[in-house]
C-alpha cells in the first residue's frame, strides 16, 4: 500500500499567482508589460530623468547630430530631443489614457443599458452605434475637434467619443450573453433594482473583452494623438509630444532626416507593446472562458 | 427569380440603413452645435461686428428652430448643394468634386496593394502553421498595424524621394494628365498607407485560412489525394472570400481616415487635408460637407461589400 497523496487540492490560486503564470507562458506580454511600466516610471520622474528642459532654445545648437552633449541631437530651435522625448512620455500616455477613459465612461453604461433593458432602448442605441461607426475615426475626431477648439485635451476628449460606440458594442453583447445566468436570476429574484443587477452581477461578468479593447484602443490613441498632433490639431507648442515632435522633425527633413527617428520608433514600440498586450490577454480569457465551459 | 429576391435584399438592406445613413447627416450638421458659444459668431469669427454676426445668422438661417434648419440643409445635401466655405466663399461641392479623385487614387492604390500582398502571405502563413515562417510572418505584421503611417510616408519621402530622388516628394497628378505621372505620384503615398492594411488582412486572412483547412471537409479531400496547394487555391480560397470581403470593408474605413496625415505628409491636394485645414481655420461648411462626403463613400462601399458577401456565401442569405 503506498500513501495516499496529499495534493489533490489545488493550490489556492491567487490572482498574483495566475499573473505570474501568465507572463512566464507568454515572454512577449512580459516584455511588453516591462516595458509600459519602464515607460511609466520615465513618465513620472521625466523631470529628473531628461538632461534639459523640453522647452528651452538654444540658437548655437540648431539641428545637431548626436552627440556627448545632445545623445539624440537637436530639433530646430535648438531644443535637446532625448530631454523632449522623456518629456513627450507622460504627454503621449496622459492622452492615451484620457481618450480611453472618456471611451470607457460614455460607452460602458450606454452599453450596458442596452443589453440588459433591450427593447427599443436597445434598438435605439445599436442604430447610433452602427452610425458612428461608420465614420472614419479620425475624420470623426477632426470634425469633433475643429468643433471643440483646438488643443490636446479636446482632441482627446473627441478620440474618446470616437471609441465610445465601440466600448457600448462590446459591452452590449456581452451583457446580452450574461444576463441569463442563473446568478442574475438569483439577484433578481431577491429583488435587487435593474441599476443594481447591472452593476454588481453583470458589469464585472461582462468586462474581460472590454479590458481587451481598452488595451489595444490605448494603442490606436497612441497613433490618433500622434497624427492629431503631427497635423497641428492636437498639442500646441513648445511643449512635446511625440506626434508634434515629427511635426517638426518633417519640417526640416531634408537638412537633419535623423530627428524623425527618436518620436517615431517610441511611438511603434509604445503601440506595439499595447497590442502585443491586448493579443495575450484575449488568447488568456479565451481559454479561461473555454476551461469555464467545459 | 433570383434577381426578384436580390432586388428584394437591396431594398431591405437599404431599407436598414436608412435611418444610419440619416442620423449620420444628422451628426454632421449637429458638429456646428458642439461648438460652446453662438453658432453665428462661430461662423463669422470671433472679432466679427454685430452687423456681420447678424448677416450670417440670417444667411445660414440660424435664427430658426434647429429641426428647420436640419430639414433645410439636408435639402440642399440632396440637391448636392454643400454651402459655401466661410474662407474662401467657394462652393464645398465643387471644390470637393475637384480634391476627391486625388483621394480616392491613394486608397484604391493602397487597397490594392494591401490585397496582393495580403492575401498571398497569409496563404503562405497558413500552410505551414507554426513554422518560422507563420511566426516571423505575423510578427510583422503586429508591427505594421502598430506603426504610425504618416511616419512611415516619412521615411519612404526620406529614403526614396529626397536620397534617391525616385519618386516625388510631394503632389499629385490625376489620371487624366497621364497615368504614368499620376501613378509615380500615387506610389509612395499609396505604400505607407497599404502598411496597415496588408497588415490586417494577413492576420485576418491567417485565421480565415487556418479555420478551414481545419474543417472536416479539407481532411475529407486531404484522404482523396487532393495536394494541399490544390485545396487551398480550388476550395479554401471561396470559403475565405468573405473574411476577406469584410477585412476590405473594414479597411475601407480605415483607409479613409489613415489617408488625412498621409495627403498632409505628401502635400496632396485630397478630401483629407482639405477637412484638417478646415478643422484648423473653423471653416466648418468645409469640414461638414468633407466629412459628410467621406462617410457616404464608407456607407456605400460596405453596402457593396455586404451584397457581394451574400453572393459569394448563400448561406448569409438563407440566414
Amino acid at each position: 500500500m503506498t500513501a495516499i497523496s496529499v495534493d489533490i487540492l489545488p493550490p489556492t490560486d491567487t490572482a498574483l499567482r495566475r499573473a505570474r503564470r501568465w507572463l512566464k507562458s507568454d515572454w512577449r506580454a512580459a516584455a511588453a508589460l516591462a516595458y509600459l511600466g519602464a515607460l511609466l516610471l520615465l513618465a513620472l520622474l521625466a523631470p529628473l530623468i531628461a538632461p534639459y528642459s523640453p522647452t528651452t532654445q538654444d540658437i548655437n545648437a540648431m539641428l545637431q547630430d548626436p552627440s556627448a552633449a545632445h545623445w539624440l541631437g537637436t530639433d530646430d530651435l535648438g531644443r535637446d530631443t532625448l530631454s523632449r522625448l522623456i518629456y513627450g512620455a507622460p504627454i503621449s500616455l496622459f492622452a492615451c489614457l484620457l481618450a480611453v477613459a472618456v471611451g470607457l465612461t460614455l460607452g460602458v453604461p450606454v452599453g450596458l443599458c442596452a443589453g440588459y433593458l433591450g427593447g427599443w432602448v436597445d434598438a435605439v442605441v445599436s442604430r447610433v452605434i452602427e452610425t458612428m461607426m461608420s465614420f472614419p475615426g479620425i475624420v470623426l475626431a477632426i470634425g469633433v475637434t475643429g468643433a471643440l477648439g483646438i488643443g490636446l485635451i479636446n482632441a482627446m476628449i473627441a478620440v474618446g467619443i470616437v471609441f465610445a460606440p465601440e466600448f457600448a458594442r462590446l459591452t452590449r453583447s456581452q451583457t446580452m450573453l450574461v444576463r441569463h445566468e442563473l446568478y442574475v436570476d438569483a439577484a433578481r429574484s431577491f429583488g435587487a433594482s435593474p441599476a443594481r443587477i447591472m452593476l454588481r452581477p453583470i458589469l464585472p461578468n461582462a468586462l474581460q473583452p472590454v479590458v481587451v479593447q481598452t488595451t489595444i484602443l490605448l494603442a490606436i490613441a497612441l497613433l490618433v494623438e500622434a497624427s492629431l498632433s503631427f497635423v497641428g490639431l492636437g498639442i500646441q507648442p513648445p511643449y512635446p509630444s511625440w506626434g508634434a515632435m515629427l511635426a517638426r522633425a518633417y519640417a526640416n527633413m531634408d537638412i537633419a532626416s535623423a530627428q524623425m527617428y527618436p518620436p517615431g520608433l517610441a511611438i511603434l514600440a509604445t503601440a506595439l507593446a499595447f497590442n502585443a498586450l491586448g493579443e495575450s490577454l484575449r488568447a488568456v480569457f479565451d481559454r479561461a472562458g473555454r476551461s469555464d465551459a467545459v | 427569380m433570383a434577381l426578384y429576391w436580390g432586388l428584394h435584399w437591396a431594398l431591405k438592406r437599404i431599407l436598414h440603413l436608412a435611418p444610419v445613413a440619416l442620423l449620420a447627416t444628422f451628426f454632421v450638421f449637429g458638429m456646428l452645435y458642439l461648438v460652446p458659444g453662438d453658432p453665428a459668431v462661430t461662423l463669422a469669427g470671433e472679432n466679427a461686428s454685430v452687423q456681420h454676426i447678424q448677416e450670417i445668422r440670417t444667411l445660414y438661417g440660424l435664427d430658426r428652430p434647429i429641426v428647420v434648419q436640419y430639414a433645410d440643409w439636408l435639402g440642399n445635401v440632396a440637391h448636392g448643394n454643400l454651402s459655401v466655405s466661410l474662407l474662401s466663399g467657394e462652393p464645398v461641392a465643387s471644390e470637393i468634386a475637384h480634391r476627391l479623385p486625388n483621394t480616392l487614387l491613394i486608397v484604391a492604390g493602397a487597397l490594392i496593394l494591401s490585397i496582393l500582398i495580403g492575401v498571398p502571405l497569409s496563404v503562405a502563413a497558413a500552410l505551414r502553421p507554426g513554422s518560422r515562417f507563420d511566426h516571423w510572418s505575423m510578427a510583422v505584421a503586429s508591427t505594421g498595424v502598430s506603426v504610425p503611417s504618416f511616419w512611415l510616408a516619412m521615411t519612404l519621402v526620406s529614403f526614396f524621394a529626397l536620397d534617391f530622388h525616385w519618386f516625388p516628394a510631394t503632389g499629385a497628378t490625376a489620371l487624366s494628365d497621364g497615368v504614368g505621372e499620376a501613378l509615380r505620384h500615387v506610389a509612395l503615398p499609396a505604400v505607407a498607407l497599404s502598411a496597415n492594411g496588408i497588415a490586417t488582412i494577413a492576420r485576418q486572412l491567417r485565421t480565415a485560412f487556418a479555420d478551414t483547412l481545419a474543417a472536416p471537409y479539407v481532411r475529407t479531400l486531404r484522404a482523396k489525394g487532393l495536394s494541399p496547394s490544390a485545396i487551398l487555391w480550388k476550395h479554401c480560397l471561396k470559403n475565405v472570400s468573405v473574411p476577406l470581403l469584410t477585412v476590405i470593408g473594414l479597411l475601407a474605413n480605415r483607409l479613409f481616415g489613415a489617408t488625412i496625415v498621409i495627403e498632409i505628409v505628401f502635400a496632396i491636394p485630397g478630401i483629407g487635408s482639405m477637412v484638417v485645414n478646415a478643422a484648423i481655420n473653423k471653416d466648418f461648411p468645409v469640414v461638414q460637407g468633407a466629412v459628410l462626403v467621406t462617410v457616404a463613400i464608407v456607407i456605400a462601399i460596405n453596402l457593396v461589400v455586404d451584397g457581394l458577401c451574400r453572393v459569394l456565401d448563400p448561406r448569409i442569405a438563407r440566414a
